[in-house]
């Protein structure tokens, strides 16, 4: 008897943390009941305007600052519009691509009125997408395309011209240091296998090859988007290689890396570092000079756009079927304006 | 306790059985969620839930035979990518069928198994040891076959798989309901079953009662990575890709399944139907998690809790007696 009253104890907890942790907690299940209980005496009829919509926001995992900037985006976008009630979901690290298509599953489940999705794979949540799609579910897919038709609209950073704005950086930083064009530059790529690094590394290949024929590539190197190992591929490089005048790093993890290499060796003025994306670190480097420059994508735009333009969607607007967000070029000198700013660091705009 | 003595049954042992708490626990979670969670008890979800499961729920049966012996085996997230990987390619790339590339795949993978054996018992390497080198090197095979890329490109049949129903029920649960099923059959039914048990117990006296202890351990890690190369051909499926970070932490997953399922990391301890449930009650957190939007961080707490929660009642259980 003492052992199943301590179990129904334990049981009991789980289930009040789970529905304390609810962050929906008050207002959801009471119109979740409601809205079931009209499902249940009246057909359901395809309403033309509601007054809250549910959007899911899903993005490809909970431990990065992108991520984050992209939530906020979002988050933003439902504080501004009251009619938008946003709830958020990711998996724990971007490896994690079965989690997301079980997310994604669970979400539609729940048949929320429109999805804003970053889907880690091209090909994994297809079907889940297509049959909320066909469920009438609006479905704005954000940063990475997904290999089907039956979505709304596609906003992203196009990662080609991206990484091509990135090498074109490095070749003008080199000449203007009157560095010759010859030697080596080495890539260090976050992660084997993800389409949008794929498109940045060739993006910014193509266009070194074009700018400056001599130079040689070395890479990229993948490092499982771990600092510490982006630290370690910069090393062997530079050891590897007498000749390296310049590096690239695909995300803000391998910056952080790559930056810490260079300033510990004192590489400023002889290699010319150019990273992605900004966090607290990369930030640093970029005052410092051990990266020269860092070309951002727009995150907090992706998330705020995905949602309005879901909610545009819902309002029966034809929506663009591609939306590129737009890369900045950010440098020591115009990372003070307050643009620039709030680019390096959207939680500036937190509302 | 009826579910004590079927388990027992299923076992064909007379021991007392720590997995009868988290049966009940499950059990009670399940209907707590199913009367408080709007769409969780729905036919929909449930097929979710179960497909969600499936795929971890067969690399788990596995690991339980090695926990069970006293090993562990970390290196069945490699053999998941590895298998699904080598299939892939063999489909994309050297035009083979759906059929003859999964058949290929799973005895690449199953090789895996057989090198851990070899390793652990000829080269008196310590278990952790062996399947870590081998989960690294395997790691590092996927990078190389695929070029550190994705491959996508599978026919369309074997993609489908993962998406159909069998019996009104996911193909990929299908898959993981026959698994249940043998593995059961081999714990309570095969003289290896009743060997893995006495080789977690005490190996020396296990020797000494004249069991070959060489033909098991190849056999028990061999069947370790079986599971883990199926569950691999089952995540490409359901994928629809060949990733090379696939399976990447699923190691942790299989152990945390089979621990909380009430198997006992020093051996002799452990069953199916007890891993099955752990590997539910996961699955069942972090689904219930998405229906209520829970924060995602809440969550990952919740469910390292709850690893540490389901071994510490055990202890205090143990004490008490």
């Amino acid at each position: 008897m003492k052992k199943v009253l301590s179990i129904l104890l334990i049981v009991l907890m789980v289930g009040l943390i789970l529905a304390g942790c609810s962050s929906k907690q008050a207002q959801q299940p009471a119109q979740q009941e409601q809205a079931q209980q009209q499902q249940q005496s009246q057909p359901q009829q395809e309403q033309a305007k509601k007054d809250k919509y549910e959007f899911a926001v899903i993005v490809k995992a909970t431990d990065s600052d992108f991520w984050q900037y992209v939530l906020i985006g979002a988050n933003n976008a439902a504080k501004d519009n009251p009619a938008i009630h946003v709830t958020t979901y990711g998996p724990p690290s971007e490896a994690d691509i079965d989690k997301q298509v079980s997310i994604l599953e669970n979400v539609v489940n729940q048949k929320p009125d429109a999805i804003v999705i970053a889907s880690t794979s091209s090909d994994a949540t297809v079907p889940a997408l297509e049959k909320a799609h066909d469920q009438g579910i609006k479905i704005i897919t954000i940063d990475n395309k997904v290999k089907t038709d039956k979505i709304d609209s596609f906003l992203a950073t196009d990662n080609i011209e991206a990484g091509g704005k990135a090498a074109q950086k490095l070749v003008d930083e080199l000449k203007a240091k009157g560095i010759p064009l010859k030697g080596k530059v080495g890539i260090i790529s976050a992660m084997a296998g993800v389409q949008v690094l794929i498109d940045r590394d060739k993006g910014f290949t193509d266009k070194l090859k074009e700018l400056a024929p001599d130079i040689q590539i070395v890479g990229p190197r993948y490092v499982d988007n771990d600092v510490l190992k982006a630290v370690s591929a910069a090393e062997n490089i530079l050891t590897a290689n007498k000749d390296v005048i310049g590096f690239f790093a695909d995300n803000n993890m391998t910056g952080d890396g790559l930056s810490r290499v260079i300033t510990e060796r004192k590489l400023q003025d002889k290699v010319v570092a150019v990273a992605f994306d900004s966090d607290p670190e990369e930030i640093k480097a970029l005052e410092s000079g051990a990266l020269k420059a860092l070309i951002l994508q727009d995150p907090y735009g992706m998330g705020y756009k995905g949602v309005m333009s879901a909610y545009d969607a819902l309002q029966g607007k034809t929506l663009e079927k591609y939306i590129n967000t737009g890369s900045t070029v950010v440098t020591k000198e115009n990372m003070n304006q307050q643009e620039i700013k709030e680019l390096l660091d959207p939680t500036l705009k937190k509302k | 306790m009826s579910i004590n003595s079927s388990a027992k049954k299923i076992l064909g042992k007379d021991k007392s059985l720590s997995e009868g708490t988290i049966i009940i626990v499950f059990l009670a979670l399940f209907v707590l969620l199913s009367v408080a969670v709007n769409g969780f008890f729905t036919a929909n979800n449930l097929s979710n839930l179960v497909r969600q499961t499936s795929i971890n729920g067969v690399i788990a049966l596995g690991m339980t035979f090695v926990i069970v012996s006293a090993g562990i085996d970390l290196s069945v997230g490699s053999v998941v990518g590895f298998s699904g990987m080598f299939a892939a390619i063999l489909m994309t790339q050297m035009g083979m069928s759906a059929a003859v590339s999964t058949i290929l795949a799973l005895i690449a993978g199953t090789l895996v198994g057989l090198i851990n054996g070899i390793l652990i018992y000829d080269g008196k390497v310590p278990p952790f040891i062996a399947t870590l080198g081998t989960m690294t090197v395997f790691r590092g095979v996927i990078m190389l076959i695929s070029g550190a890329r994705m491959v996508s490109g599978l026919p369309k049949s074997f993609v489908n798989f993962a998406q159909t129903s069998f019996l009104g029920m996911p193909s990929l649960f299908v898959v993981w309901v026959v698994m249940i099923l043998i593995s059961s059959f081999i714990i309570a039914k095969t003289r290896f079953g009743r060997n893995i048990y006495a080789i977690g117990s005490n190996t020396e006296a296990a020797r000494l009662s004249g069991i070959n202890i060489r033909t098991n351990m190849y056999m028990i890690y061999g069947y370790s990575a079986l599971m883990s190369s199926i569950a691999g051909i089952m995540l490409v499926s359901r994928l629809a890709n060949g990733i090379p970070t696939a399976g990447g932490g699923y190691e942790l997953d299989a152990i945390a399944a089979a621990v909380i399922g009430g198997a006992s990391l020093n051996g002799a301890e452990g069953s199916i139907i007890g891993t099955v449930v752990g590997a539910m009650l996961m699955s069942t957190l972090r689904n219930a998690g998405d229906l209520l939007g829970i924060d995602p961080f809440i969550l990952q707490i919740l469910i390292g809790a709850l690893i540490v929660a389901a071994v510490l009642i055990d202890q205090v259980k143990k004490q008490n007696k």
